[in-house]
Order: structure tokens, then C-alpha cells, then sequence
């Protein structure tokens, strides 16, 4: 009995190693579906991401904030914001669902995560967006129209799994993260 | 006849000592092979380059690379980050005609380009890279700090540093 319990002792510290020392990476893959297609594929440890973010012009992400107002006047963030901190307490629903003749767009909280599906009936497109309360919290973390990139990708390094899927038919991207280079 | 056979010690020593002082500083060989034309081979020693820079003025001893300004930190940062991550693919691109492929292998990042007339490999050695960018100062590169990065970077001994392959030539760039 005592050797077993100082076997166990023993093994518990070399076997919290490979935990401590995993790694998350992004993984991003583009595949085209017609012959002679492009395929892409990316995979970075998250760390290496979250660096090269400082890197992006000031203008576009600055203090790894990123300022949307100059892209697209009709995409208002601190609107966004404020109805996100509406829903950020709703429990487990259907938060928007939006049913055209030919298109299904579905955001609903399911547990800590926010998915949002959209289904494109008229080209057979499929969009799966998986994404932590924690990140969007994060995201919206900025000021005024500042979406705060690196808190969001921060929060990233704490998921594992699919992220975003999306398959309209002529093209298929899928990212995730996990611990396998 | 001792001072004979003192003559002869020291003028074999002066090919050995010159060996020496290559094979442990290295040596940049540049080789161009044009289609239709003669092959050039050009060796530098890196010893010798280190002491052409001491003569040569201000000027010529440091590169301006402003660009790199704000981001040499972060790249360094992102060069460390790299050294300590698990050897992967990091991009593939195979787009029809091109190919592209950025790999880390071990303490280098090799990057592969090829399309139907030109392939290029460019082999980066990161603890070289680390070195240049720490002798980075004021949006200056130190030339002197680019050869101590060859010269100290054991890993690149008998690696292609640049391979390009077209039609018309094949340039290299190797370390020994």
C-alpha cells in the first residue's frame, strides 16, 4: 500500500510535465473543392500569433486593440458591445435567429461557448462559428470601436477544438486549436 | 641551419594557421552556375571579411534597415518564440502552379518556393537571426554582427543558406 502511494507521488509530478508544457497552437486549413484548387494551411503555436499582432500597422490593431470605425462605417462595435452585455447573462437560448427563404442565420449560447450557424440553402453554404463567452468578453474588452484582439486571442489559448467551419460549397475553412504542431 | 628550419616551421605554420583561423570562423561560398556561362565560386572567409571591416569607413560597416525600427524587439521576441516551439510545418500553400512551404526544423526555419520555372530555398538559421537582430541598433544592422552570426551559428556548417534554381542559373550560398 505505502508503495503504491510512493509510486504515485513519485509518477504525479512527470506525468503534470506534458500538461504544463503543451503548447496551443492555431491551425488554419483553405481548401478549394474544383480541380486544380488552391489548399492552404497554417499552423502556429498561438504564443508566435499573439506576437506577431504587435507587429500589425498602428493604424489597424494598436496595442493589439483593433479599431473597426475606418473599415466599415456601418459596423458599429460599441453597439455590438452594448448588446452583447445584454445576452452575456442569458442562460442557455436562442439569442438570434434569423429565418430567410433561403438562408437560416442561428446565434444561441449553449454552456460557456456562443455558436453561431448559418445555413445557405440556395448555394448549400454552412458557416460554424464556435466561440468562448471569455473571448468575446475579452474582445469586446476595448474602447469606443476597439475590438481588443489580443485579450481575445489570449482566451484563445485556454480552448481546444473547432472553432470556426465554414463550407459554402466551393471552398471549405477550418481553424481550430490544439496542443499538435 | 637553425634559422633555415626556423624559416620553414613558420611558413608552414603561416597555410595551417590561415586553415585554421577558416575552419573556426567559416567560410560564405557563393556559387553562381549560369546556363551559358562560365561557373563563378566565390569563397569568403569570414575571418578575413571581419578584419576587411575594420578598414573599411564607418559607412560600410553598418546596413540602415529603418524598416525594422519599432519591430526589431518584436521580432526578436518572435525569433525566441520560434526557437522554443516543436518542429512543424507552419504554412503550405499549393496554389495550381506554386508551391510554398515554411517549415522549423530544428533550430532553423526553411522556406521552399517553387513554381514551373524557378525553385528557391532559403534556409534561416534562428540563432543566427537572434544574433543579427540583437546587433540591430538605432535602424542600423552591424555588418561585423551578421558575420559573428555565421561565424558562431554551428548548426549551418555545410547548409545551403540560399538555393535558387531557374532556367537561366543556379545561385547557392553556403556556410562550411
Amino acid at each position: 500500500m505505502n508503495r503504491t502511494v510512493l509510486a504515485v507521488l513519485l509518477v504525479l509530478p512527470f506525468g503534470a510535465i506534458p500538461l504544463q508544457a503543451q503548447t496551443p497552437w492555431i491551425h488554419i486549413e483553405v481548401d478549394e473543392n474544383e480541380a486544380d484548387a488552391s489548399h492552404v494551411k497554417v499552423n502556429l503555436p498561438l504564443s508566435v500569433v499573439q506576437i506577431a499582432l504587435e507587429a500589425a500597422p498602428e493604424k489597424i490593431v494598436d496595442e493589439g486593440r483593433i479599431r473597426i470605425d475606418h473599415i466599415d462605417k456601418d459596423f458599429d462595435v460599441e453597439d455590438l458591445r452594448r448588446m452583447w452585455n445584454e445576452l452575456r447573462s442569458a442562460p442557455d437560448s436562442e439569442l438570434v435567429t434569423i429565418q430567410e427563404k433561403e438562408e437560416t442565420v442561428s446565434i444561441r449560447r449553449q454552456g460557456e461557448e456562443i455558436l453561431i450557424e448559418v445555413d445557405d440553402r440556395k448555394d448549400g453554404g454552412k458557416v460554424h462559428v464556435r466561440v468562448p463567452v471569455t473571448v468575446v468578453d475579452a474582445l469586446f474588452s476595448g474602447e469606443g470601436q476597439e475590438l481588443n484582439l489580443k485579450e481575445a486571442i489570449s482566451e484563445l489559448k485556454s480552448l481546444r477544438g473547432d472553432i470556426v467551419r465554414v463550407d459554402d460549397g466551393e471552398t471549405k475553412v477550418r481553424i481550430w486549436i490544439d496542443e499538435k504542431d | 641551419m637553425f634559422v633555415l628550419k626556423t624559416a620553414a616551421v613558420v611558413l608552414l605554420s603561416i597555410p595551417l594557421l590561415l586553415l585554421g583561423l577558416v575552419a573556426s570562423s567559416g567560410l560564405v561560398v557563393v556559387d553562381v552556375k549560369p546556363s551559358d556561362g562560365p561557373r563563378i565560386v566565390v569563397p569568403v572567409p569570414l575571418f578575413l571579411a571581419h578584419a576587411a571591416l575594420s578598414f573599411a569607413p564607418q559607412e560600410a560597416t553598418e546596413v540602415e534597415v529603418p524598416e525594422l525600427g519599432e519591430y526589431s524587439e518584436i521580432a526578436g521576441r518572435l525569433v525566441a518564440e520560434l526557437r522554443d516551439c516543436d518542429d512543424a510545418v507552419l504554412v503550405e500553400v499549393d496554389d495550381r502552379d506554386d508551391h510554398v512551404l515554411i517549415e522549423k526544423i530544428g533550430d532553423e526555419i526553411a522556406i521552399e518556393v517553387s513554381s514551373d520555372d524557378e525553385e528557391v530555398s532559403v534556409r534561416i538559421p534562428l540563432a543566427a537571426a537572434a544574433e543579427v537582430l540583437e546587433s540591430y541598433d538605432g535602424g542600423r544592422l552591424r555588418v561585423a554582427g551578421v558575420l559573428d552570426a555565421l561565424s558562431s551559428s554551428s548548426s549551418l556548417s555545410g547548409t545551403d543558406l540560399v538555393h535558387v534554381r531557374s532556367e537561366n542559373e543556379e545561385v547557392k550560398i553556403w556556410v562550411w
